[in-house]
């Protein structure tokens, strides 16, 4: 029965009757000429390469569902799941190497266009060495929470810290979560300290930026006029004014 | 409607169709289990830290020992109890460690600030409030922000799952809470790193130096007049 097809999930993804033009449909009706059949054959097979198709917040399907079938968002998602310090430093490095900078230069300011290039410079320093030192602290700390999370029975005894998730055991998730990002909120002030410390000779030995020091006012001190001393006058026709001290 | 009396060829094609549907079905759904964790977006980094990541692989064993001692005390298993008896805490943890992270780091330069002796006195005291209150600032704007984005999340995540609705329950879960914690990281970084820096502090600091002239021309004006 022709009911029972269209009611099934796969039909109504394909679609294939409302593409069809109102000449073919009329064909189809009389059930006589093969190009109704070779139509038809054409559409199964177009919607045989179409999968599934959802309406995404009234976004054509096209355009939203590559976003959820990606597998780089998959494993974007399993990161933010098991690595948090890490995903979040990498995020970190995407604003402050792409969008800080970025916005510093393009947004107006009082500051000189160098100071500006500066700070922008100063924000992908620190973004990267705020990454890389996440990387190296955090890598071995995450990797060993994993490896807990995947067999937490071989490592933890207290089993008032482990819950019954589906008939597996797993470890309690606050303190999987809390035990993830505490080594980011002990560690926050060092790695704080080590970014500014290290953001100067990173800018100036990898980027050749270093910061002009503002001229100290008290070394230059006012323009002197030296004629002034010598009792020296800009007049040259006035013979007094060519006494420059001494005796005759 | 009867589909006989329309068409036997276009019977027989519908046939077909279902048929090579579900074997599409099935073979979409097995290259989607085997092709999770293959980004190439990230390859090079990867190559960069692959020796330092070995050398990891070898002491992580060694770091989860110490992890499940420091797990097994019996004062850090009870505060891990409380605080999952708490709901409003257990239900934005992520959101609770980012922004601790943001305080302790700002309380930080709050005191490195106000321990400057380069500064005034005045400015000092100044800068360091003025940093206080970027940082509240900041810190409520996330919270306001993820609890507005809350629903909309959650559509996401529905639909989300719907989409990849064959795969396994552990998969899905683990989908669930990812889609949760990036949020609440994304959210939170992005006002802790982008929006207050770049927005909110040159904003404060004009505020701030404004109190300060003003503060000081007060204190000229009262100079002047106790001379007098």
């Amino acid at each position: 029965m022709i009911n029972t097809i269209t009611r099934h999930k796969n039909i109504n993804q394909l679609s294939w009757h409302t593409k069809s033009t109102a000449s073919e449909r009329d064909a189809l009706k009389n059930g006589l000429s093969n190009g109704v059949s070779k139509s038809v054959n054409k559409n199964v097979n177009r919607g045989l390469r179409e999968t599934a198709e959802i309406n995404f917040c009234g976004l054509s399907p096209n355009k939203a569902s590559w976003f959820y079938k990606s597998d780089k968002v998959k494993w974007m998602l399993e990161n933010a799941t098991d690595k948090q310090l890490i995903f979040d430093a990498a995020f970190a490095l995407i604003l402050t190497c792409i969008f800080r900078p970025a916005s510093i230069v393009v947004l107006p300011s009082k500051k000189n266009k160098d100071d500006q290039k500066y700070a922008a410079a100063h924000s992908i320093a620190s973004g990267i060495i705020g990454f890389a030192i996440s990387n190296i602290v955090f890598t071995p700390i995450s990797n060993a929470i994993k490896k807990i999370k995947d067999k937490p029975t071989d490592f933890i005894k207290d089993k008032k810290l482990l819950e019954i998730d589906k008939g597996k055991t797993i470890l309690n998730k606050t303190a999987k979560n809390y035990i993830d990002r505490l080594p980011d909120i002990l560690g926050s002030v060092p790695k704080g300290i080590l970014t500014i410390a290290l953001i100067p000779p990173i800018l100036k030995y990898c980027f050749g930026w270093e910061k002009k020091k503002p001229q100290d006012k008290s070394k230059t001190g006012i323009p002197v006029d030296y004629t002034l001393l010598h009792f020296k006058s800009t007049n040259n026709n006035d013979k007094k004014s060519h006494f420059v001290g001494g005796l005759k | 409607m009867m589909i006989n009396q329309i068409s036997p060829k276009f019977n027989t094609s519908v046939q077909a169709y279902t048929a090579q549907t579900q074997q599409i079905n099935f073979t979409a759904t097995a290259t989607n289990a085997v092709k999770v964790n293959k980004s190439k977006f990230f390859e090079p980094v990867k190559k960069f830290f692959k020796p330092y990541n070995k050398f990891t692989n070898k002491i992580k064993t060694k770091i989860a020992f110490g992890l499940a001692k420091f797990l097994g005390n019996e004062h850090v298993a009870k505060t891990f109890r409380k605080l999952k008896s708490i709901v409003f805490i257990d239900k934005l943890r992520v959101a609770h460690c980012s922004a601790l992270t943001g305080l302790v780091l700002s309380g930080f330069y709050v005191k490195k600030t106000l321990e400057n002796d380069k500064l005034d006195p005045n400015k000092r005291r100044t800068l360091a409030i003025n940093q206080a209150l970027v940082c509240g600032f900041s810190t409520v704007s996330a919270y306001t922000l993820n609890w507005y984005t809350e629903k909309g999340i959650k559509k996401f995540t529905n639909k989300y799952l719907a989409v990849h609705g064959k795969e396994s329950f552990k998969t899905l879960e683990m989908y669930k809470n990812g889609i949760n914690a990036a949020k609440s990281i994304m959210i939170f970084g992005l006002i802790y790193r982008f929006i207050a820096p770049v927005f909110v502090t040159p904003i404060a600091n004009k505020i701030g130096n404004n109190i300060q002239q003003k503060k000081e021309a007060e204190s000229k004006v009262n100079q002047s007049i106790e001379k007098k």
